[in-house]
């Protein structure tokens, strides 16, 4: 996963190296590389520099090119990418980090004394919440199993029609207003809004296709649960269906029953089981050769489990550095869908990154067009191939 | 026991109707009637095991209303059987079955028969009608409660195009019962097809006519009867009878609610399904012209589903909540939009209570639509009781039911 930023003026690759080198102290989880320890991976410090390359080329984490680091800087021309290897932490988890990293930049780079307060900069005291247990008083294994739990839709749409690989990334943006107001007119949220306007456009491609549209809309764990400051992985993700026997005509609608499948899965006690379940595999995994267990891990996470990821790490601003930022996207790669919706917000406007793994216009071309439907003012800030850094298997 | 209370326990709706039922048609000659009476041991009219002994006077009574009953009875029986011969490609689902012998008629028929009833009537008839029919496989006795959506679509598992006959039943229910047991209806009909006859409605509205043509319009018997088959029943039971929509209001109201409901409406002429000969009028043959000429003014109804839409609310209904919360139950009818901007209402009544709830029914007959917040709050309500089987959801249109289900909230909410 990683996140780019556009920043105002061309990036200085030198500050920048001095920043990421400045971060180390406070974000030390993230200057680490796995070693293994009997069954299993554990992070270890990496006493190594963390790439800062002035290219947009991928390289691949866990490995020389990195410095074995499973993160790694990339900038070229304004923007600037921040890559990690979701083994490590989530899009909560980063951005605390990117927004410390734009403040150390910025303030060297522009010479602004910004105010500090809601950034983690090197000097402060790394609270307990932070690293620790996420659920120190939550008993997890008491945990009843919810009163809902959704099955999997197993035969569901698959948007790459042809079966080749071949990763694209579109750069959208959007009027925040704008999108907020349809929000509130339709019954929707962020999530919401975009998830009923993907699988419209995926209708749009193919009217004929009866399988369902499944959409796995990513929730946080943590926060569900009260935990906001832990940089540890525990994204996970809800299911939403589009079945071929609903009509999508009828907006409103479609949000509402995406909302209510979306409200329903993702409870406290939901997410309280989750962790359980969380804890009961990886006491499992713990029984199993390390080689199984990343081979199995391997094979999970390039199974495709749904048609479309929708993700909003709720952002919205990064205070008195608004100014230099003018666009940030959030990336995820299509591994487990076909369509990955990474949303981000800033400067009143929502970035959008559509992520999708074949190389072809007509899914792009039809989700724009249910845009333009909604009257919200669409503009296509860049399209390219996508090069996120890969990871070297352990 | 005074002489109103002996004619009602002859001829009383709630206690004996269906065993009388079986028994009346069985005494105006119907072989496969009597048949089943011979093995269900109901050898009396009226409480078999009652050693009551009835006053000459009232005898007298009984004498003539007895025909009155008989011809009532019978021809609600027959006509409703020769209305399932006009449909000879469904399966027969009799609800409620009673002890009748409808079941046998459709083994012979070599129809596909369900006989909806409770418990306690379903495992008598079933084993005595089995003893008849000799084991038909396609003659079933489900035990069923017309209130549960789950029961009847368990027992119907499997069946198509379905003729669900209704004699004898609507006029147990409360409003918001009757509105529950039309919901599940309109959700079996929906899920297996085929259509739904209502004979209630025509019976309670002719059902003085019929006395008093039969009764040579003598008006004290006529009166007499009619406060012995209708007031008898609420009066010792522990429910109130015909106290819904459906005894108390107009046709055209009653039509009105069966639209909204989310079902088209098809007349019957009773007349068109009335057999030749009827065993009952046999004993008064000078009132059969008259009889028949009343029948010719009755419609049965046949409800379909509406093709799209279901039960349609008024969209532009406003909203409002009246709410109730008596010995522990907040029961609260919802109309118009639930959401964002109303749903908090719905959430400040319940948070207003004084105590924690301990049951809760909502009643949504009149809600044009529930969104995301509105779903919000009735999922608080739910997860506040203790007891999660002490919500009840009532009156849900096609258009809640549809967000419902498409959501997963139907999995506990309904």
């Amino acid at each position: 996963m990683g996140v780019m930023l556009k920043l105002s003026k061309p990036v200085d690759g030198k500050i920048l190296r001095d920043t990421v080198e400045r971060l180390r102290e406070r974000f030390p989880y993230f200057y680490v590389r796995a070693v293994p320890e009997g069954n299993d991976l554990i992070p270890v410090e990496n006493p190594l520099p963390m790439t800062v390359r002035n290219t947009w080329v991928a390289i691949r984490l866990n490995a020389e090119e990195s410095n074995f680091h499973l993160a790694a800087w990339k900038y070229e021309g304004q923007r600037v990418a921040f890559e990690i290897s979701h083994s490590l932490t989530d899009g909560a988890g980063v951005l605390p980090y990117i927004k410390s990293a734009m403040y150390l930049y910025l303030s060297q780079k522009t010479g602004e004394a910004f105010a500090p307060a809601g950034f983690r900069l090197p000097g402060d005291k790394i609270p307990e919440s932070e690293t620790g247990n996420p659920f120190p008083d939550l008993d997890i294994d008491s945990v009843e199993e919810p009163i809902y739990q959704k099955k999997t839709t197993a035969d569901f749409y698959r948007l790459n029609r042809t079966g080749e690989i071949e990763p694209q990334i579109f750069y959208l943006k959007l009027p925040e207003a704008q999108v907020m107001k349809y929000c509130r007119d339709n019954d929707g949220s962020p999530n919401v809004f975009c998830s009923v306007m993907l699988a419209k456009a995926a209708r749009r491609c193919d009217p004929e296709g009866d399988k369902t549209i499944s959409v796995a809309v990513a929730i946080d764990h943590k926060a569900m649960l009260g935990n906001h400051d832990n940089y540890r992985m525990f994204a996970n993700v809800v299911e939403v269906d589009f079945p071929k026997s609903r009509s999508l005509e009828d907006v409103m609608k479609a949000c509402t029953i995406a909302r209510g499948q979306i409200m329903l899965q993702a409870q406290p006690e939901n997410s309280m089981w989750a962790v359980k379940q969380r804890k009961a595999l990886s006491e499992r995994f713990a029984q199993m050769p390390l080689d199984m267990k990343t081979g199995a891990m391997s094979k999970m996470a390039g199974s495709p489990r749904w048609s479309i990821s929708v993700s909003y790490a709720n952002s919205r601003s990064f205070g008195p550095l608004d100014p230099y930022i003018e666009e940030l996207y959030l990336m995820g790669e299509p591994g487990v869908t076909d369509v990955c919706c990474e949303i981000a917000c800033i400067n009143q406007n929502f970035f959008l990154a559509i992520l999708q793994n074949f190389n072809s216009y007509t899914f792009i071309d039809a989700f724009l067009e249910e845009l333009k439907l909604t009257g919200i003012d669409c503009e296509v800030m860049g399209r390219e191939a996508l090069k996120l850094c890969g990871l070297k298997a352990f | 026991m005074d002489n109103i209370q002996q004619l009602r326990e002859i001829v009383n709706p709630v206690f004996n109707t269906a065993k009388s039922c079986v028994q009346l048609v069985a005494g105006v000659g119907d072989e496969d009637s009597r048949q089943l009476l011979g093995i269900l041991g109901f050898d009396r009219i009226g409480n078999e095991k009652s050693d009551n002994v009835v006053s000459p006077e009232i005898a007298e009574k009984v004498k003539r209303l007895f025909p009155v009953y008989a011809v009532y009875t019978e021809a609600r029986f027959q006509t409703v059987n020769k209305l399932i011969e006009a449909y000879p490609d469904r399966v027969v689902v009799d609800l409620p079955c009673g002890y009748t012998a409808r079941g046998i008629k459709m083994s012979h028929q070599r129809r596909t028969y369900h006989g909806f009833d409770l418990p306690a009537v379903i495992d008598i008839i079933g084993p005595a009608a089995a003893k008849i029919h000799g084991g038909d496989n396609h003659i079933h006795y489900d035990a069923v409660d017309a209130t549960n959506y789950e029961s009847m679509a368990a027992a119907l598992e499997g069946e198509r195009n379905l003729l669900i006959t209704t004699e004898g039943l609507l006029m147990y229910f409360t409003q918001q019962e009757l509105e529950e047991v039309f919901s599940n209806i309109r959700r079996i009909l929906q899920k297996h097809g085929g259509s739904w006859v209502i004979v209630d409605r025509a019976f309670y509205t002719h059902d003085k006519t019929i006395a008093s043509a039969l009764l040579d319009h003598d008006a004290e018997m006529v009166a007499l009867y009619t406060a012995v088959t209708k007031k008898a029943a609420g009066a010792v039971a522990d429910v109130k009878f015909y106290d819904n929509v459906f005894f108390k209001n107009t046709d055209e109201e009653i039509i009105t609610f069966i639209e909204k409901m989310g079902f088209n409406i098809r007349e019957i002429c009773v007349a068109d399904y009335l057999p030749d000969q009827l065993g009952s009028l046999k004993v008064m043959p000078q009132a059969e012209a008259g009889v028949r000429e009343v029948f010719r003014d009755m419609n049965y109804w046949e409800l379909t589903v509406k093709e799209k839409g279901g039960a349609k609310v008024d969209k532009d209904l406003p909203f409002a909540v009246e709410s109730d919360f008596t010995d522990g139950k907040f029961t609260v009818r919802i109309q118009g939009r639930m959401d964002t901007i109303t749903a908090p209402e719905l959430l400040q009544r319940f948070q207003a209570l004084p105590c924690k709830a301990e049951a809760i029914e909502v009643n949504v007959t009149n809600m044009a639509y529930v969104s995301s917040a509105g779903l919000r709050v009735l999922l608080m309500m739910y997860k506040s009781l203790e007891d999660k089987s002490q919500f009840k959801m009532v009156g849900v249109s096609e258009e809640i039911r549809e967000i419902l289900e498409v959501t997963g909230f139907d999995q506990f909410l309904l």
